[in-house]
C-alpha cells in the first residue's frame, strides 16, 4: 500500500532515505487514499506517503499510534511529551539547571506552521517560559513539571511530562473529639509578630467547631458553624484587625469528611487575608485593611487548638481531624492565600495535606507545628524551633 | 494530496510508519522547532459563535435643522406615581406639584392610564380623566431638613422668578427637640408686587434638629406678618414653650383649596376598572396653549419649569398677564389640511393691536464660540412653512446675522407654503448668538396668524437629513439607536406626536426620521420610546409601523432609558407590590413586566401579522446590578439584555481622567472591562437557565453604550474644574484612548456581544466628532473595522504565546477578525496596553525618556498567502496626541485657544503597504507603518489581509 520516498529540496546528493514500497493498495486489495508525512529540516523534507486512516509510527525505535483523522484540520498532536536533554543526577540535591528538548508531534500543514513553547509548571503556577530552568531548593522538594504546547491555526496541544516528584509522603491525620485539645500556655510568641501565616488543614466529621482561640476569644481565634465562619485576630494594643463572619457561609456545601483547609494571613498595620478552600478547591479568598495597627499581632495569649472551657462557655474542637496545623510569624514575604502558588505548599488538588517540607522550605520553620502522629501528640512532641505544647485535653488515637 | 508533517525532532531520527498493513521509512538530521518569539499569538481557526455586525451607534441629533427649529405639536407633561389610597373616585397620589413646579390648574381634564401587577402579571387597569385636581403647593423655611430657625422673628423676600401680583400666605409651626413640627398657626397673606432691591434680607440663625417631621404637638405660635416692601415681609411669632426652634411654611396657592391628602384627583369618564391602591397611576396633558395659572407662581419666571411644553419658536410663550397666551396648538378638522403630508397639529398666533410677534429660534454663533452652528459663506438658511392669516398681511423673514436686512413677504387668507431663505454670512467673530426671525409687525387691529410644518435647514440637503459629515461615519449592516425620544419626564410627548411628519414631532424629532435614516444607510433601527406611552399609543405606533415601515427585517424596541437610573428627565423606575400575591416587586422586575405588557399589546394591534417576525424586544439593565436580569425573568421575550460599559468615569469609575501617566495607564488597562461583562453573563445564564432558554440563542448580551468615560459635574458625583474638563477633553480622545476603544469594542465581540458607540454627534463628552465634525480617533477605530469587514464577520480564537504583562494584564492584545461579505478578508487589530512613558511631562512620576512602552510582536496568522495589505495607521505616534479641537490648539478656561501640539490632524486614511513576504508569520514592524521592532504604548494599528489563503 505505502509509497515512502524523499523529495530533496536543494541537494539531491544529500538525501537519506530508504524507498520501502511503490503501492497505494491495502492489504485486503482496496484502493486507499493517501496521506503524506513530511518531515524537513534546513535543506531537505522528505515524504512518507501512508494509508489515510489508523497507523504505527515508529521514532528511534519508539511506536507510537495515530489516526490521520485527528491530525488533519485538527490541533497538533503531540507523540510524546518534553524530555531533559540529560539524564537527572541521581542526587538530585546537585540539580541546579534543566534543558528540555521538545517531543515530536505531527500536524496538518494547511494549518501554518506550528510554534513550540516550553515552560515549566507546578500545577496551574507557571514557574518559567523556555527550554531551560533553574530549579530552587523549593522546586526540587515540591516538584515540578516541563509542558510542550504545540499551536497552528488548526488549534493547540499541550503535553506535560513530570521532571520532578515532589517528595513522597503519606500524610498523618490527628482525630480530635469535641473535647480534645492542645494547649501553648505561653502564647506563639512573646513580644508579638510583624505578620503571622496560619494554615489548618483538617478533614471533619462535622459542620462546626473552634479550630483555635485564645483565652478571651478575640485575639487569635478560628471557628464555624452551619451559619457562618468566624476569625479574629488583634494586635497588642487590643484593636481588632481581623473580624470575619464569612469565610464560611450557610449556602456553601459542606459533607462529613470533606478537606476542609483555612488559611489566615495578618500583618501590621492592618492587612489580613483569608481563604478557605473545600477539598483543594478555592471556595473563597478575601482579603481587608484596617486602619492602621500601631502595635504588633498579638501572640502573646494562650493559644489551644481544640476544646476550651470556661465554666459556663465551652468552646468545642472540630470533629475530625488535623492533616496540617502550622503558623509562621515574622515571614519574609506576603503570600497571596488564593493563589495555585501558595496552596499548592500545603495540599493537593483533592485536598490532602503536602509533605511539611514543601511549605517549610517557602516559608521557613514555622513557630507552632502541630504533631499529627497520635503518639507525637500525646508526648507533646516539639517539632517547631520553640513549638512546645504545654498541655493537652484527651489522649489521641 | 493530504499532508501531515512531522516535527519537534531534533537530530537524527530513524522514522518508520505503519499502515494499512504497509511500512515506510526514512531516517534524517533534522533541527529544532521555531521558538516564539516576545509578544506573539497564534490566530485559530475556531472562532466565536456569534456572528458579528459592525459596532452599533447611538444617534441623537445631528440632522440637518436639528436646532434650529420644528413645529408643530403640543408639548406633552407628563409623569407616573403610585395610588397611596382611593376614596370612591378620589385617587390619592403625590407628585402631581413636580417640585412645586405645576399648579392644579395644568391637568383639569389630562389623562390617566393605571397599570397593574397582579399574579406575576402586569396588567392595563383603565384610563380616565383628571377632574377636580386638588394638592398643596408649599415650601418649608429654613429648606434644610435638618434646620430651625432659632429666634422668633425671619425676614423673607421672594425670588425673581416667582410670580408677581397674586397672594403667598405664610404659617408658623414651632419644632419639638425630636424634629417634629407642632400646631401649624393660621396663615397670614399678602399680595407680591415690585423688586424690593433696596431690601436686604439677613441669613436667618437657625439650629440643628432632628430631620423634621409632621405630628408634633407643640401649639401654635401666634404670627404676625408684616410686608415691608412689594415682596418682602418681615414674619414674628410668639414663643412657643418647649420648641427647639421653628419652621415657616410658604404657601404659593390658596392652602384653603388644600385637601387632607398628600394630593388627589377625582376620576372622571373611567373606562375599564375601577384603580386601588398600590396601581401605577400615569398621567398626562396635551399642552395645546399656557397660562400662568397652570404652573406654580413659584417657577413663573423660570423658564426651564415649561421648556418642552410648547413650541420652542415661540417668543414669549408664557406671558406674564392672566389673559390666555397668544398662541394656540390646534388639530386640524377634517379636510382643513392643504396638503396630505401635514401632521396632525397647527399654531394659532393671535396678536393683538399694536403688538407684535417675532418668533424663530437662536440657531448660529459667531466664530468665537461652538455651541451654535456658524454660518459660512455659501450656507443658506431655508425655512419652509405653511402659513395663512386673518387678513393680507406682510410679514419679515431674516437669518438674525449681524447687519442682515430682513426680507418682507406677504401672507393671504389661505394656506400657502412658503420657502424663505437666506444667505446672508458675514461670519462674525466673537460668541453672540443669532435668531432666525419671522415677525409679524404690529397693526391697528387684532392678527391671527397661523403656521403649520415649519422645516428649518441649511440649504443643500432635505431637512431632517444626518448631516454629511456624520452620515459617513455610518456603516451598512449596523444597528442604530434612536436616542431623540427618551429622557423626557416629565415633557414628553405621545404617538400622535412622534408618528408626525418629519419636523412635526417632539421638539422636531419623529419615530420617522430615525426609520428613514436607517433604510437609507442599510442599518437596523433600533428604537427606543418612553414606557409611559398609553396602551392607545403602542397601538397607534403598530399600525403606523405597519403601515409605512414594515420593508425593514428587524426592529429593536426598547422602552424608555436606562429606567434604573434616577437622573433627571428618565423615566425611573421603582419596585412594586403584587396586588394578588402580596409580593414585593422591584424595579427590575416591574421593567420586565412593563416590558412585557407592551410586547403584549403591539400583539392585539390588527397589524401585529406585519410586526411579529420584526419586532426584537430590549432591556437595557445596568452593568454593576442585577437590574437586567431581573427584567429578563419577567420578560423572556426580549432578545437582548443589555448594559451599558464606559472605560472609567460615568458609572464605572470615579477617577478624573488627568494627562499623567497614571491615567493612561488607567485607561489602557482597561481591556473591555471583560471581568464586570463575566458577572453579567454568569447572572443572566443562571435565569436563562431557569426559563429553558439559552444566551447566545434565545437571548443575547449587548452593549447600549460604550466608549471613553467622563466624569462630569453634579452627574457622578465628581468636582470638575474648567480646567479638568478641558484636559479631560484632551486624555480621553486621545490615541492612546482609541487604542483602548479598540480593545474595549473587540473584547465585545470575542465574547459574543455587540458594542455601541456613545453617542453620533458633535461636540464634547461622548460624542464621535468635534464641533467642527471632524470624527474623533476614538470613533473613527472601531468604525474603520467594521467598514473593512462589512455587515457580517467573525472573530477568531488567539492563542497567545509569549506576553509581556503589567498589572496582570497582557500588554499586548491581538484580535482577528475573517470577514463573511468579503471572501478571504481578514483583519488584525493590534494594540499595546503599555504607556508611552516618553510623552508624559517630565514631573510625571512614571516618565521615563528612555521608554516609549515599545513591544515586539509577532502575529502567526496559519495562512501561506495574500494578495493584497492594507494598514490603518491613524493609531501611531505619540499616544497623547488628539483631534480635539482644531489642530494645533486646544482650548483655554477664558474660552480662547491656545497652541497645543498635542492637537494633530489623524491619518484616517487606509494605506495600501508592500505585502509581507511571511504572511504565516508577521511580525509588526515598519513594514505595517510602526517602529521597526515592534508597536509603542498606547498605539494600535489595523492591518486588512485580502486574499488570505492557506494553500
Amino acid at each position: 500500500m505505502s509509497i515512502s520516498q524523499t523529495i530533496p529540496l536543494t541537494d539531491e546528493s544529500s538525501t537519506d532515505y530508504t524507498q520501502s514500497s511503490e503501492h497505494n493498495v491495502l492489504a485486503n486489495g482496496i484502493l486507499s487514499e493517501t496521506v503524506t508525512i513530511q518531515l524537513a529540516n534546513d535543506t531537505h523534507s522528505y515524504e512518507l506517503s501512508v494509508a489515510e486512516g489508523a497507523g504505527t509510527i515508529t521514532i528511534n525505535g519508539v511506536s507510537y499510534t495515530y489516526d490521520t483523522a485527528d491530525i488533519i484540520g485538527k490541533a497538533p498532536m503531540i507523540l510524546f511529551g518534553p524530555r531533559t536533554a540529560l539524564p537527572l543526577p541521581a542526587d538530585l540535591s546537585t540539580l541546579t539547571s534543566v534543558d528540555y528538548v521538545t517531543g515530536p508531534y505531527l500536524y496538518d500543514p494547511a494549518g501554518g506552521a506550528p510554534v513550540v513553547t516550553l515552560s515549566t509548571r507546578r500545577g496551574d503556577e507557571v514557574l518559567g517560559a523556555g527550554p531551560n530552568y533553574a530549579p530552587t531548593d523549593f522546586d526540587r522538594i515540591s516538584g515540578f513539571s516541563a509542558q510542550q504546547n504545540v499551536v497552528n491555526g488548526w488549534g493547540k496541544s499541550a503535553a506535560l511530562t513530570e521532571i520532578v516528584a515532589p517528595h513522597p509522603y503519606t500524610p498523618a491525620k490527628l482525630s480530635f473529639t469535641a473535647t480534645h485539645a492542645l494547649i501553648k500556655s505561653d502564647g506563639i510568641q512573646p513580644g508579638g509578630a510583624d505578620s503571622m501565616l496560619i494554615v489548618a488543614n483538617m478533614m471533619l466529621e462535622e459542620r462546626s467547631g473552634t479550630i483555635y482561640r485564645d483565652t478571651l476569644g478575640t485575639k487569635l481565634r478560628a471557628y464555624f458553624t452551619s451559619q457562618s465562619g468566624r476569625a479574629y485576630a488583634s494586635d497588642l494594643n487590643g484593636g481588632l484587625l481581623l473580624n470575619y463572619n464569612d469565610w464560611l457561609k450557610p449556602a456553601d456545601p459542606f459533607t462529613a469528611d470533606d478537606n476542609i483547609c483555612l488559611m489566615l494571613y495578618m500583618n501590621t498595620p492592618g492587612y489580613a487575608q483569608i481563604a478557605y478552600y473545600r477539598n483543594g478547591q478555592k471556595v473563597r479568598a478575601s482579603s481587608s485593611t484596617r486602619s492602621a495597627a500601631t502595635e504588633k499581632l498579638d501572640t502573646t495569649t494562650v493559644l489551644t487548638i481544640g476544646f476550651t472551657d470556661f465554666g459556663s462557655y465551652k468552646d468545642y474542637s472540630v470533629k475530625g481531624g488535623y492533616w496540617d496545623f502550622r503558623i509562621w510569624t515574622d515571614l519574609a514575604e506576603v503570600p497571596d492565600l488564593g493563589t495555585p502558588s501558595v496552596a499548592s505548599c500545603f495540599m493537593t488538588d483533592s485536598g490532602t495535606a503536602k509533605h511539611p517540607d514543601i511549605a517549610n522550605a517557602r516559608f521557613g520553620t514555622p513557630r507552632i507545628w502541630l504533631p499529627t502522629m497520635p503518639a507525637q501528640a500525646n508526648a507533646l512532641v516539639n517539632q517547631g524551633s520553640s513549638g512546645n505544647f504545654t498541655s493537652k485535653k484527651g489522649t489521641f488515637a | 494530496m493530504k499532508q501531515i508533517n512531522l516535527a519537534g525532532i531534533v537530530g537524527n531520527a530513524s522514522i518508520n510508519v505503519l499502515s494499512a498493513g504497509m511500512s515506510a521509512d526514512t531516517t534524517a538530521q533534522l533541527t529544532a522547532p521555531d521558538a516564539s518569539t516576545a509578544s506573539a499569538a497564534y490566530i485559530l481557526d475556531t472562532k466565536a459563535e456569534r456572528i458579528c455586525t459592525p459596532l452599533s451607534v447611538t444617534a441623537s441629533g445631528g440632522w440637518n435643522g436639528s436646532s434650529f427649529g420644528a413645529g408643530f405639536a403640543p408639548g406633552v407633561l407628563s409623569n407616573f406615581s403610585l395610588v397611596q389610597n382611593m376614596i370612591a373616585d378620589r385617587v390619592i397620589l403625590s407628585g402631581l406639584d413636580y417640585y412645586t413646579t405645576y399648579a392644579p390648574a395644568m391637568y383639569e381634564g389630562a389623562e390617566v392610564e393605571f397599570r397593574r401587577i397582579s399574579n406575576g402579571q402586569m396588567v392595563h387597569v383603565g384610563t380616565a380623566k383628571m377632574t377636580q385636581v386638588r394638592f398643596p403647593l408649599r415650601a418649608l423655611l429654613p429648606s434644610a431638613s435638618t434646620q430651625a430657625i432659632s429666634g422668633t422673628t425671619f425676614r423673607h423676600k421672594l425670588d425673581s422668578w416667582n410670580r408677581r401680583n397674586v397672594p403667598y400666605w405664610y404659617a408658623v409651626s414651632a419644632i419639638g427637640a425630636d424634629g417634629k413640627m407642632g400646631i401649624r398657626s393660621p396663615w397670614a397673606s399678602y399680595v407680591a408686587t415690585g423688586t424690593d432691591s433696596e431690601i436686604s434680607v439677613p441669613t436667618a440663625q437657625t439650629v440643628t434638629i432632628p430631620s423634621r417631621a409632621e405630628g408634633g404637638t407643640l401649639p401654635a405660635p401666634a404670627l404676625t406678618l408684616t410686608a415691608i416692601g412689594g415682596v418682602t415681609v418681615d414674619l414674628s411669632w410668639s414663643a412657643v414653650s418647649g420648641a427647639a426652634g421653628y419652621v415657616v411654611w410658604l404657601a404659593y396657592n390658596d392652602p384653603a383649596t388644600w385637601p387632607d391628602t398628600v394630593g388627589e384627583f377625582r376620576l372622571q369618564a373611567l373606562q375599564g376598572n375601577m384603580p386601588q391602591t398600590g396601581d401605577m397611576v400615569i398621567w398626562r396633558k396635551e399642552v395645546l396653549n399656557m397660562t400662568p395659572e397652570m404652573f406654580c407662581a413659584r417657577v413663573h419666571g423660570a423658564s426651564s419649569a415649561y421648556s418642552g411644553l410648547y413650541p420652542s419658536v415661540i417668543e414669549n410663550a408664557l406671558v406674564s398677564t392672566t389673559k390666555p397666551a397668544d398662541w394656540e396648538i390646534r388639530t386640524w378638522a377634517e379636510n382643513e389640511k392643504p396638503a396630505e403630508d401635514l401632521g396632525r397639529y397647527y399654531l394659532r398666533r393671535t396678536i393683538p393691536a399694536g403688538a407684535q410677534a417675532a418668533d424663530g429660534i437662536y440657531w448660529s454663533g459667531g466664530a468665537g464660540q461652538t455651541y451654535y452652528h456658524r454660518k459660512k459663506q455659501g450656507e443658506v438658511l431655508v425655512v419652509d412653512v405653511w402659513i395663512r392669516a386673518s387678513k393680507p398681511v406682510t410679514l419679515r423673514f431674516t437669518s438674525g446675522q449681524p447687519g442682515e436686512v430682513s426680507q418682507s413677504f406677504v401672507v393671504g387668507t389661505d394656506w400657502q407654503k412658503y420657502h424663505l431663505t437666506s444667505d446672508f454670512a458675514p461670519e462674525p467673530t466673537g460668541t453672540s448668538a443669532y435668531r432666525w426671525v419671522i415677525l409679524a409687525p404690529a397693526g391697528d387691529t387684532e392678527l391671527t396668524v397661523e403656521y403649520a410644518q415649519l422645516r428649518v435647514r441649511l440649504g443643500g440637503s432635505d431637512y431632517g437629513a444626518l448631516r454629511p459629515e456624520l452620515a459617513q461615519s455610518l456603516l451598512p449592516g449596523q444597528k442604530i439607536r434612536d436616542h431623540s425620544l427618551i429622557k423626557t419626564r416629565p415633557a414628553t410627548y405621545t404617538a400622535k406626536t412622534v408618528t408626525n411628519p418629519v419636523g412635526e414631532g417632539y421638539k422636531g424629532r419623529t419615530c420617522g426620521q430615525h426609520m428613514d435614516l436607517c433604510r437609507t444607510y442599510g442599518a437596523t433601527p433600533w428604537v427606543q420610546l418612553e414606557w409611559a406611552l398609553f396602551k392607545e399609543d403602542w397601538l397607534l405606533w403598530a399600525e403606523w409601523l405597519a403601515e409605512n415601515h414594515a420593508d425593514f427585517d428587524t426592529i429593536m424596541l426598547e422602552l424608555g432609558n436606562e429606567n434604573w437610573n434616577s437622573i433627571s428627565a428618565f423615566w425611573t423606575l421603582y419596585g412594586m407590590k403584587d396586588a394578588t400575591t402580596g409580593e414585593t416587586i422591584s424595579a427590575g422586575a416591574v421593567y420586565g413586566l412593563m416590558t412585557r405588557m407592551v410586547y403584549g399589546w403591539l400583539q392585539e394591534s390588527p397589524f401585529w401579522s406585519v410586526l411579529a417576525d420584526k419586532i426584537e424586544m430590549v432591556l437595557g439593565g445596568h452593568l454593576l446590578s442585577a437590574y437586567g436580569e431581573q427584567a429578563y425573568a419577567r420578560c423572556p421575550e426580549a432578545k437582548y439584555v443589555m448594559v451599558a460599559s464606559y472605560n472609567g468615569g460615568w458609572d464605572t469609575g470615579t477617577e478624573k481622567p488627568e494627562e499623567t501617566g497614571a491615567a493612561f495607564r488607567r485607561i489602557l488597562s482597561f481591556a473591555g472591562g471583560e471581568a464586570r461583562m463575566a458577572v453579567r453573563e454568569a447572572a443572566l445564564a443562571e435565569i436563562a437557565a431557569t426559563l429553558g432558554k439559552t444566551v447566545g440563542t434565545d437571548v443575547f448580551h449587548d452593549i447600549y453604550e460604550a466608549g471613553p468615560g467622563y466624569q462630569m459635574n453634579g452627574l457622578n458625583g465628581a468636582s470638575m474644574t474648567a480646567a479638568e474638563i478641558i484636559a479631560q477633553e484632551c486624555v480621553v480622545k486621545s490615541r492612546a484612548a482609541a487604542a483602548a476603544q479598540v480593545d474595549a469594542i473587540c473584547a465585545a465581540w470575542k465574547r459574543g456581544w455587540l458594542s455601541n458607540w456613545f453617542v453620533l454627534g458633535r461636540g464634547n463628552y461622548w460624542t464621535s466628532h468635534s464641533n467642527e465634525y471632524v470624527e474623533y480617533l476614538t470613533h473613527a477605530a472601531g468604525r474603520m473595522i467594521g467598514e473593512s469587514m462589512g455587515a457580517s464577520f467573525r472573530i477568531h480564537d488567539i492563542h497567545p504565546l509569549v506576553m509581556t504583562t503589567q498589572d496582570s494584564v497582557d500588554d499586548i492584545a491581538i484580535y482577528a477578525f475573517e470577514s463573511l461579505a468579503h471572501p478571504g478578508r481578514w483583519l488584525l487589530a493590534v494594540l499595546n496596553r503599555a504607556i508611552d512613558r516618553s510623552v508624559l511631562a517630565p514631573d510625571d512620576p512614571l516618565y521615563d525618556a528612555a521608554d516609549t512602552g515599545l513591544r515586539p510582536v509577532t502575529i502567526h496568522t496559519g495562512f501561506r498567502s495574500a494578495t493584497g495589505c492594507r494598514v490603518f495607521q491613524g493609531g501611531l505616534g505619540n499616544m497623547r496626541a488628539h483631534n480635539r479641537y482644531p489642530v494645533g490648539t486646544r482650548l483655554t478656561t477664558d474660552g480662547t485657544y491656545a497652541a497645543d501640539p498635542l492637537c494633530v490632524s489623524f491619518d484616517m486614511e487606509w494605506h495600501d503597504v508592500v505585502l509581507p513576504t511571511d504572511i504565516g508569520q508577521l511580525a509588526i514592524d515598519a513594514t505595517f507603518g510602526t517602529a521597526a521592532t515592534g508597536l509603542r504604548g498606547g498605539n494600535f494599528v489595523l492591518i486588512e489581509l485580502s486574499g488570505m489563503s492557506r494553500s
